[in-house]
């Protein structure tokens, strides 16, 4: 069931609201923290019910280990408990994940004829691994209070369902606190409406834009990927279209994943605060994925040592982080040279701000509106080439299409011209993601708008969500859909 | 479980007004999603072609062929495989082929089902595989449904309507309104518009067609299996499951047998190597159709084997198969139905004849109101002339323009024209063309179902006299050809590939007064019709074909035959005037002379005083095969006394005793063979003929 699906917004989505709704007169919270943990497992089960049994196993277990760490925290047992916890995680992670990749390559290397495990990716799975992980450190870092370690809430911290597939990545400090809040009746009537108006925008962002770029950057895509050589427009097209595809169906995704936790009253982190205005590679990872720069930052990058040893250690830190995190999208070669891409950036990046620190014009770089663009372009344009090896099939392929981006086209490269949609809708999304407000600065708006002329807010509120709702439901109707990108991490 | 009372940041103002802000939120939230979505579905509705005229020959036969009717539903392989018009005539019902295309929604035909059909009906559903599993609207028919599949969205009820307005893709509405804005100022074709079904009237008259030989063999499959084309690859056909679709169909399909029409199921045809080779569906999603069909209460003509051919007999696709093969699958079904009962023993309805007329009335009804220039005086429009459609409109019942005229599709037909305010005295519309015949044909014009002229149009020009029609208002002006039998085409005849059968070409129109013609010595050659007129009986009293205005109704007026003043009018039995005489039908025809000048002896009664007078009446031709034995020329009743037959001579003698003005005359020619050329191979003339009058001669004696 995608967010997207009828099923999901004609029946599943109306039946959990009601229910809660109802479970609000009883007054007994426990009430509506079961019905929405039992509506999360049905949510996850629609998709592959053989997996529920992982989840639920993953869940059970974690709680388990968390209780025992929560016991003596920061004891060694509880260190213990807490690498055998990690170790666990990382092992069922690895097992359904990577097994594939590390006997492919090692059959390649090493030619031992091993049996290619053929394992489905139980969904969500590296969601939920690393929100468990979080929870098990924080336990034993002593960040968690044992009295509100529950099974009910840590069982809705891991499941809920707006989150559950493709995050956000939550953390309990932020999502277990509410489960406990007492929500005025008027609060939770004005979430509701914020929580509509960013579901619908997610909607348009998909169903809209990500979708009607999508067909072109396939097709150029699946050219590349089968050996063709592009031309270099053709080449830069495809990934401008990916570049936008992926943002909008991503972030289109978190704004609904947000705006269905509002309708439940509960807030979950921004994940996206539009990247492709980042002028540096180190501001575009504060935008971009926000809950997974945070956690690989808190989980991986500090514990790895951060910046706290030296220049050399922090662009060691800052690469291996990368390339895990782009580890963690996929098991394939072509997420660990876009984790590479992304490293070598961040270390330029970090470089350059070095130096003009040292020769003290780093003001200059920072307030200089020419070089603020120029940054800005440059910035734009790593991303661009580094998303071509995330979205390749093949390593040939994006290898092929970067030569052919860089004007290392071969002659007789192949021209795939878009059509006035796709070009039309590439504009749109451009200006969009380059000027335009995102939704958490909608939200912003909304929130602090509502002291000063808060008719007029909720009348072009509203007015808005049901645009972008409509304009949604109509772009749904298009004959060829894609599903949510991030569903296959 | 821990409980707090501590609240999230919220305005304490926004607190005390919660229900008017949330009601405000929502109203303008679901206000903008309606008026989207019905703007959406006004722009869509609007886009949707209308006309009274089917777009298809299918629909047409649908809508139009009266019941009880076996109707045949499905995509491509049913247009092929069954023969409806073999199937009509063994059962003695009128069956129609109503399959058009597998990518059709399956949801769409039973809406039309459910508007079209009556209570006697049967539906026979030799459904294509993938109807049972897809759900999805295809391309192809979302980009049709604005055109050539509006009937589908126009015969929808209006809840239907918005739904599938709601259900088209922004892409190809957007697509469609691009599509009309560019062509905006391309002249549409909206004259005759049931034109191409007319063709399909003829040439596929109960909507099957098949071809006698592979065209395009395998084409429609490129390189994959049978079954690959059928259902998709292996991987995807064998989790194959029904459409989520299918059970409201059933439903659908069950109360419109609750309403007296009987529904079927059959399996498709397919012809091919590798087809139903793989029992991921001929076995498992068979049953399961199969399973939910007969639970229904439906169930199935026949197995899914009995259905499928071999390679030999497929055309372009495994869903296409051949003349012979359909011949089979035909008698096969035919089979089925008897043994259901079905057939009367009667005649199907003859659906050629019923189509042509049916497709004129048609056309009648869609023609909107037209404004058109007023036909300009004493200038030729040609048919060709950019300016024509203008002037003249070509309502009903002809072919495309071409680049020297339009052709009548049949013997009836209807143009429009304006006629200016003022008008010379005696001005007439006079239309020049040719026949396909290649010989006169009489032709009648009417307005408003009242006569305005008639007489005969091929060699000479048709004048129509306009002084006394209405003016500045459009003229609806009809033309029939009383006399024609039901026109053949080219192909029908064998004489070419042209499916269309013709009548009447027009060339040009002219509005003109009378004088105008007659001033012109070359146009009055080209504007008179001959029919034969009697001298005077003062002079000598042989008649001899002279000129005379081919329209009766104005003779009395014209003073063109100012020196003869008997004629002849023509009765039962004669084809039309042709240049040097009138073919006689068959064994009997009749002729009236008008004699205006008896001489008379008491003013006061004419009829009682003339003195008997004796005449010689001598007409002279041509027999066509052979001489008759004997001749009976029966005058004013009597029966003629001698008859004389020499060569193409036939003399009688008889006695005159009225002052009647006029000599009715029959004449019986006996135990005469009368044949047609085209039957004897001397042309493609179909008329029978028997003797050809080329002049009377009348003479006292």
């Amino acid at each position: 069931m995608l967010f997207t699906d009828p099923v999901f917004l004609t029946k599943f989505l109306p039946l959990v609201l009601l229910g809660f709704f109802a479970c609000l007169f009883s007054k007994k919270r426990w009430h509506s923290q079961v019905l929405l943990i039992g509506a999360s497992l049905i949510f996850y089960s629609w998709f592959k019910s053989e997996y529920l049994i992982l989840l639920v196993g993953s869940m059970v277990a974690n709680y388990v280990l968390a209780k025992q760490i929560l016991t003596q925290p920061g004891t060694v047992k509880s260190k213990r408990i807490l690498g055998i916890g990690i170790v666990a995680n990382l092992l069922l992670l690895g097992i359904y994940k990577y097994l594939g990749f590390l006997t492919i390559n090692i059959n390649a290397l090493f030619d031992i004829g091993l049996p290619n495990p053929v394992l489905l990716l139980p969904l969500a799975i590296s969601f939920f691994t690393f929100q468990q992980i979080s929870y098990l450190c924080d336990s034993h870092a002593g960040k968690m209070d044992a009295a509100s370690h529950t099974p009910l809430e840590y069982a809705l911290f891991v499941t809920f369902f707006p989150q559950l597939i493709a995050g956000p990545i939550v953390h309990h400090a932020e999502m277990m606190p509410q489960f406990r809040t007492t929500i005025t009746t008027s609060a939770r009537a004005i979430m509701f409406c914020e929580g509509l108006c960013l579901f619908a925008l997610g909607l348009f962002k998909k169903l809209a834009i990500a979708d009607s770029v999508a067909p072109y950057a396939n097709q150029v895509f699946a050219s590349a990927d089968g050996g063709n050589t592009l031309t270099s427009l053709t080449a830069w097209g495809g990934a401008m279209a990916y570049t936008f595809q992926i943002y909008f169906d991503f972030s289109g995704y978190s704004d609904m994943a947000i705006g269905l936790g509002l309708l439940f009253a509960i807030r979950l982190p921004w994940n996206f605060n539009s990247p492709y205005k980042s002028e540096n590679m180190s501001d575009f990872w504060r935008r971009w994925h926000m809950t997974l720069s945070r956690w690989l930052r808190d989980y991986l990058y500090i514990p790895l040592g951060g910046n706290r040893h030296g220049k050399v250690r922090q662009y060691l830190n800052n690469f291996t982080t990368m390339v895990l995190g782009g580890l963690w999208h996929g098991a394939h070669w072509n997420f660990i040279i876009w984790g590479v891409l992304h490293g070598v950036y961040l270390i330029v990046n970090q470089f350059v701000r070095a130096i003009a620190k040292a020769f003290g014009v780093l003001d200059v770089v920072e307030t200089s509106k020419s070089i603020r663009l120029s940054s800005w372009a440059i910035t734009f344009l790593a991303a661009v080439v580094a998303w071509v090896f995330f979205r390749a099939a093949t390593t040939s392929g994006a290898l092929s299409m970067t030569q052919s981006m860089f004007g290392f086209a071969a002659d007789g490269a192949v021209h795939i011209a878009a059509d006035l949609k796709t070009v039309l809708w590439g504009i749109l999304a451009a200006l969009s993601a380059f000027l335009l407000p995102n939704t958490k600065e909608i939200s912003e708006v909304f929130q602090k708008g509502l002291l000063r002329s808060p008719s007029a807010l909720l009348y072009g509120l509203g007015t808005l969500s049901g645009l972008a709702a409509s304009a949604a439901f109509l772009a749904s109707l298009s004959l060829t859909q894609s599903p949510f990108l991030y569903f296959n991490f | 479980m821990t409980t707090t009372t501590k609240n999230i940041d919220t305005p304490k103002a926004v607190t005390k007004h919660v229900g008017q802000y949330l009601s405000k939120f929502l109203t303008a939230l679901i206000g903008s999603i309606s008026l989207c979505l019905a703007a959406y579905t006004t722009v869509v509705d609007n886009l949707v072609q209308t006309s009274t005229v089917p777009a298809t020959y299918k629909w047409f036969l649908l809508k139009n062929a009266p019941g009880p009717r076996v109707i045949f539903e499905s995509g491509s392989n049913s247009h092929h495989a069954i023969d409806t018009d073999t199937l009509g005539d063994a059962l003695g019902m009128t069956a129609i082929n109503i399959a058009d295309n597998g990518g059709y929604a399956l949801e769409d035909k039973i809406t039309r089902l459910e508007t079209y059909t009556r209570p006697g009906d049967v539906v026979v559903l030799p459904l294509e595989w993938s109807y049972y599993h897809r759900e999805k609207l295809t391309d192809n028919y979302v980009e049709t449904l604005f055109n050539t599949n509006r009937d589908y969205y126009r015969s929808m009820p209006v809840t239907k309507r918005l739904k599938r307005a709601l259900s088209l893709p922004p892409g190809n509405v957007m697509t469609e309104l691009s599509n009309r804005r560019s062509s905006r100022n391309t002249p549409v074709d909206i004259e005759s518009p049931a034109k191409e079904l007319f063709v399909l009237a003829l040439t596929q008259s109960t909507g099957h067609q098949s071809q006698v030989n592979p065209s395009k063999k395998g084409e429609g499959v490129a390189e994959q299996s049978c079954d690959d084309y059928v259902l998709g690859k292996k991987q995807h056909r064998q989790s194959l499951t029904l459409g989520k679709n299918i059970k409201p169909a059933l439903r659908r399909l069950q109360k419109l047998q609750s309403q007296g029409i009987d529904i079927h199921f059959a399996w498709p045809v397919l012809a091919g190597d590798g087809c139903l080779t793989d029992p991921a569906y001929v076995k498992g999603f068979r049953q399961e159709i199969e399973k939910a069909v007969n639970k229904a209460g439906f169930e199935f003509l026949g197995t899914p084997s009995q259905s499928l051919y071999s390679q030999a007999f497929q055309d372009d696709t495994p869903y296409h198969i051949i003349t012979e093969a359909t011949d089979k699958h035909t008698q096969q079904m035919i089979g089925f139905l008897t043994a259901k009962g079905y057939g009367t023993g009667s005649s199907p309805l003859d659906m050629k004849a019923f189509a042509r007329h049916r497709l004129l009335e048609l056309e009648l009804a869609q023609a909107a109101d037209v404004k058109q220039a007023a036909l300009p005086l004493n200038r030729t429009i040609s048919m060709d002339d950019p300016e024509r459609s203008n002037h003249i409109e070509f309502t009903a019942g002809w072919w495309g323009s071409e680049p020297y005229g339009r052709w009548m599709r049949d013997n009836r037909a209807m143009f429009r024209v304006t006629l200016p305010d003022a008008l010379p005295a005696n001005t007439m519309l006079q239309i020049k063309g040719i026949t396909k015949s290649g010989r006169p044909e009489p032709v009648d014009v009417s307005l408003n179902g009242q006569s305005i002229a008639s007489g005969l149009f091929g060699d000479t020009p048709l004048l129509i006299p306009v002084n006394d029609l209405p003016r500045g208002e459009t003229l609806s002006i009809f033309i029939d050809l009383p006399q024609a039998s039901p026109p053949q085409s080219p192909l029908e005849r064998g004489e070419n590939e042209d499916a269309r059968s013709m009548t009447l070409h027009f060339q040009t129109m002219e509005l003109t007064p009378l004088k105008a013609i007659r001033a012109n010595p070359a146009r009055v050659a080209e504007t008179v019709a001959i029919v034969p007129v009697a001298q005077s009986l003062q002079s000598p009293p042989q008649a001899v074909f002279k000129s005379k205005v081919a329209l009766q109704g104005e003779l009395a007026d014209s003073g063109v035959i100012g020196e003869s003043r008997i004629s002849i009018e023509y009765g039962q039995g004669w084809w039309a005037q042709e240049d040097s005489g009138r073919w006689m039908k068959g064994q009997d025809a009749d002729f009236t002379l008008n004699l205006p000048e008896v001489p008379k002896t008491s003013p006061q009664s004419a009829e009682k005083t003339l003195k008997p007078i004796s005449y010689t009446l001598k007409l002279t031709g041509d027999f066509f095969r052979s001489k008759p034995k004997t001749v009976d020329v029966v005058v004013d009743g009597n029966l003629a006394e001698t008859v004389l037959i020499t060569d193409g001579t036939i003399t009688s003698s008889f006695i005159k005793s009225t002052a009647k003005t006029d000599v009715q005359v029959s004449v019986k020619l006996a135990e005469i063979d009368y044949q047609n050329p085209q039957e004897l191979g001397l042309s493609s003339d179909d008329r029978t003929l028997t003797y050809f009058l080329k002049s009377i001669e009348l003479k006292p004696t």
